[in-house]
């Protein structure tokens, strides 16, 4: 388990013990193909047992057929799936977010419940046009939108519109190809849509899928810095240079402890900002520690890489995954400089 | 653009990038025309051949990593770029380390990794060079040249790292207690070669390799030894392709040695000097150029997005913004500071080590007719005890260890500014791109991939920190020339 100890009570302990093995058994091992070949989509396999531990409905209240699961286990646990692969810890975030604009929004979702849903993706930052019916728009970078049979849309101004895919007037259009690969993530292109249905998202519910989002992306970050941590500890701990283990050289444990430094502050940085005893991120902190912690697991994954030498650079190492993956979480949702000037914004001058 | 306006072009950017060559311009014009047109001839190979290769290149190894663009590497001997650093009598275009960096910076503002196919030709070219093995010169650097002049590249690789033992190869106090693989075991009228070498650029499409290894692994640093190596060999072969993250165009490759007999004749320099000759003086003439390779990345990656940062959307450029033209700012101060590192580095060098290969004797030799040259009592001469210590005593005239051991530490230290600029240049013009899907983003993305390699080629930006201290400030490292005539008979 990646989390320290500090946040973990027996229900969490629990939980995050059994997504553990949800990841061993099902996420690593395809984790490395899945980036290879992502037009194979073996990253779906992961699904039914993604239902099985309760990841496909995790944020639904109980009384929906959802696990309930309160915002800082639920980073936790984007956390733990994020360091065997943060593409499918970003699949299953859209999906859990989708369901849960839809949730907020009063969108009839007839799917059925637990194992058997279908994967949903998130579109967000979108202006929405078009009276229903004929809805247009488009977003940039939609992880799993190859994939997913549902597609939920949130505009800029808290319209939310579920469509079935595929559907007409429905297009991809620039296919990303650098991070988060398994997720295929895509641009997406809306003219004339006839969604299956369309609701609103008030003030504070859009404030709180943002905020979700972003604080699902800075847990995909925290996931990403677990794994460079461990990667490099572990090479450090048998590779030898100058006749010693170069765990032992300095300059190695430096890069280490900074990498140890960056996984403490991650964990309390998400604590912090969900609020660790209950209630939901605000969207000024989620930013914020998103921010951070992209820089920190680009720079941690940066490290792990320079740390294997050569065989960092190498692919079936898979630590220049978490480079690439991590290049992806700073500019997604939002890019760090809009991010940043936004939070002025928020601030007040 | 008209060739001559291409040239005023070139010469107006080397003289706004580099206000050191303005200076020596002052001096030496012949010297600065020279180098507009290396450049010049670099950025018309970028025009034609590069930059609409690049990406599909990029694309096409990922799906079969035994792919070689023998294409691209055709078309580079129409600029000359297998030959830049070959003396001109050789049929080269003389080319030190300041024409090689600059022609690195240019080939690398459009793809490290095909410029990289040239690169690492050189670094494997720079051994037989600063060795002093002109016996070999003949044979192989004008085959070289004149391959080029036929448009087949005749390609060379430099072979040093081992599976245990990367850093440990580069740095004399390493080596002592290095887990090597590989040795070379003396045989009748030469070596057997035993072992392998990994993440040789080139090393799968070289036809001859420069080569370090010991012939006891009980004492590596004494029995450290330079060889050169042709692939027709038996026993060569090259056990697989590595999957790299960028710079896909340049193969790397680990090699298997299987009894591979080397005879005495292809011992450079001599056994037990491969530290000195095959390591410390290679990496004082290739790490300044690594730095240029990694200034090319981030100056590449910049000029595209400032291409992007130009572009109109819903009625405003990006570039307009002042957060946007401050960090366009600061990410070129960090290329300028990587820029004058390297050149400064390559100026050392050319001034230390290029001095001896641009020496009046070195010269007068390459003068003598090619026939002469080229007979067996030339060559004898050459290869004995006494042509050797003729070499080692030319290059104690012209240059001495202590200014060989400053041009390797400047040369680490451009290493470290540029590799360290180019992946934070590539990755902050990345995250400011956004998600936003446009023509620059594969570009980008891929100078992200390529430059991670910057910083752990030609040894980790760590061993080279750690080099600059210990040559450049601390005084413990310091290269030694091999022995003059006398003491060089044996």
């Amino acid at each position: 388990m990646l989390a320290p100890r500090m946040y973990l009570d027996e229900t969490r302990t629990a939980l995050l013990s059994s997504v553990e093995g949800f990841v061993e058994r099902e996420i690593s091992p395809l984790a490395f193909e899945a980036d290879e070949h992502p037009e194979e989509n073996d990253i779906l396999k992961i699904l039914p047992g993604a239902g099985e531990s309760g990841l496909l409905d995790a944020l639904l209240p109980e009384e929906r057929g959802g696990q309930g699961m309160d915002p800082f286990t639920f980073l936790l646990v984007t956390a733990e799936l994020a360091a065997a692969s943060a593409a499918a810890a970003v699949l299953l975030l859209g999906h859990n977010l989708a369901l849960l604009a839809l949730e907020l929004s009063g969108v009839g979702n007839d799917t059925a419940s637990g194992e058997g849903r279908p994967l949903h993706c998130l579109a967000t930052g979108t202006r929405l046009r078009g009276p229903a019916g004929e809805l247009g728009g488009r977003c940039d970078f939609v992880p799993g939108l190859l994939q997913a049979e549902r597609l939920v849309v949130v505009g800029e101004e808290g319209r939310v519109a579920l469509i079935s895919l595929p559907c007409l007037g429905v297009r991809t259009g620039y296919l990303f190809d650098h991070g988060l690969r398994a997720a295929r993530p895509a641009e997406l292109l809306l003219k004339s849509v006839s969604p299956q249905s369309e609701g609103r998202l008030e003030g504070e519910g859009l404030e709180r899928l943002e905020a979700l989002l972003e604080m699902g992306a800075a847990a995909a970050c925290a996931g990403i810095i677990c794994a460079s941590l461990s990667a490099a500890a572990e090479y450090a701990g048998r590779r030898y240079q100058g006749g010693d283990i170069i765990g032992e050289h300095q300059q190695v444990r430096l890069m280490l402890g900074e990498m140890e430094a960056s996984r403490e502050v991650a964990f309390a940085l998400l604590a912090g900002a969900a609020g660790f005893g209950g209630g939901d991120p605000g969207s000024r902190a989620a930013r914020a520690v998103r921010r951070f912690l992209a820089e920190r697991a680009l720079g941690c994954a940066c490290d792990a890489v320079q740390l294997h030498g050569g065989y960092g650079y190498m692919r079936e190492q898979g630590v220049e995954r978490l480079m690439r993956d991590a290049s992806c979480l700073q500019a997604w949702p939002a890019p760090s400089r809009q991010l940043l000037l936004g939070l002025r914004d928020m601030t007040g001058a | 653009m008209s060739p001559r306006a291409a040239s005023g072009e070139t010469a107006r950017r080397l003289k706004a990038d580099f206000p050191a060559l303005e200076a020596l311009r002052a001096r030496d014009r012949g010297m600065f025309d020279s180098l507009v047109g290396v450049v010049q001839e670099c950025a018309a190979f970028n025009r034609r051949h590069a930059l609409p290769a690049a990406l599909e290149i990029d694309r096409r190894v990922r799906e079969d990593h035994d792919y070689f663009a023998w294409d691209i590497a055709e078309a580079g001997c129409g600029h000359g770029l297998f030959s830049l650093i070959i003396p001109e009598r050789l049929g080269g275009r003389g080319g030190l380390a300041v024409a090689f960096s600059l022609a690195m910076e240019e080939l690398c503002s459009a793809c490290a990794g095909i410029a990289n196919i040239f690169g690492a030709h050189a670094l494997g070219l720079v051994p037989l060079l600063t060795s002093g093995s002109m016996a070999h010169w003949d044979t192989h650097l004008r085959e070289t040249a004149l391959a080029e002049k036929r448009g087949e590249p005749l390609i060379w690789a430099y072979a040093i790292t081992e599976p245990s033992a990367g850093t440990d190869v580069e740095e004399p106090h390493f080596l002592t207690r290095a887990r090597l693989s590989m040795r070379a075991e003396r045989v009748k009228g030469g070596y057997l070669l035993n072992g392998r070498k990994c993440f040789i650029s080139n090393g799968a499409v070289a036809r001859w390799l420069t080569l370090t290894t010991c012939t006891d692994t009980a004492r590596p640093l004494e029995t450290w030894t330079l060889f050169l190596i042709d692939r027709e060999m038996p026993g060569f072969s090259v056990a697989r392709n590595e999957v790299k993250m960028g710079q896909r165009a340049c193969p790397a490759s680990e090699l298997l040695f299987e009894d591979v007999f080397v005879p005495e004749d292809n011992v450079l320099g001599r056994e037990g000097e491969g530290m000195d000759l095959g390591a410390l003086l290679v990496l004082a003439a290739s790490r300044a150029p690594v730095g240029a390779i990694a200034t090319g990345i981030a100056r590449g990656t910049l000029e595209r997005l400032r291409e992007w940062a130009g572009e109109r959307r819903g009625g405003r450029r990006p570039l307009d913004e002042q957060s946007v033209q401050m960090a366009l700012a600061d990410m070129h101060i960090e290329l300028q500071k990587s820029r004058w590192a390297y050149l400064n580095a390559a100026l050392a060098f050319d001034r230390s080590l290029g001095r001896v290969l641009d020496s009046s004797l070195t010269g007068g030799v390459l003068r003598l007719p090619a026939s002469l040259r080229a007979g067996r009592n030339w060559q004898r001469l050459m290869k004995s005890p006494l042509g050797r210590g003729i070499v080692n005593a030319v290059m104690r005239a012209n240059t001495t260890g202590e200014e060989v051991t400053r041009a390797l530490a400047l040369a680490s230290l451009a290493k470290v500014v540029g590799g360290d600029t180019a992946v934070q240049v590539t990755a902050r013009c990345l995250e400011m791109l956004g998600t936003e899907p446009c023509p620059q983003r594969p570009w980008l993305e891929k100078a992200f991939r390529d430059a991670k390699l910057t910083q752990i080629y030609e040894g980790t930006n760590q061993l080279n920190r750690l080099t600059y201290y210990l040559a450049g400030l601390e005084g413990g490292l310091e290269v030694a020339l091999p022995e003059p005539l006398l003491m060089g008979v044996r």
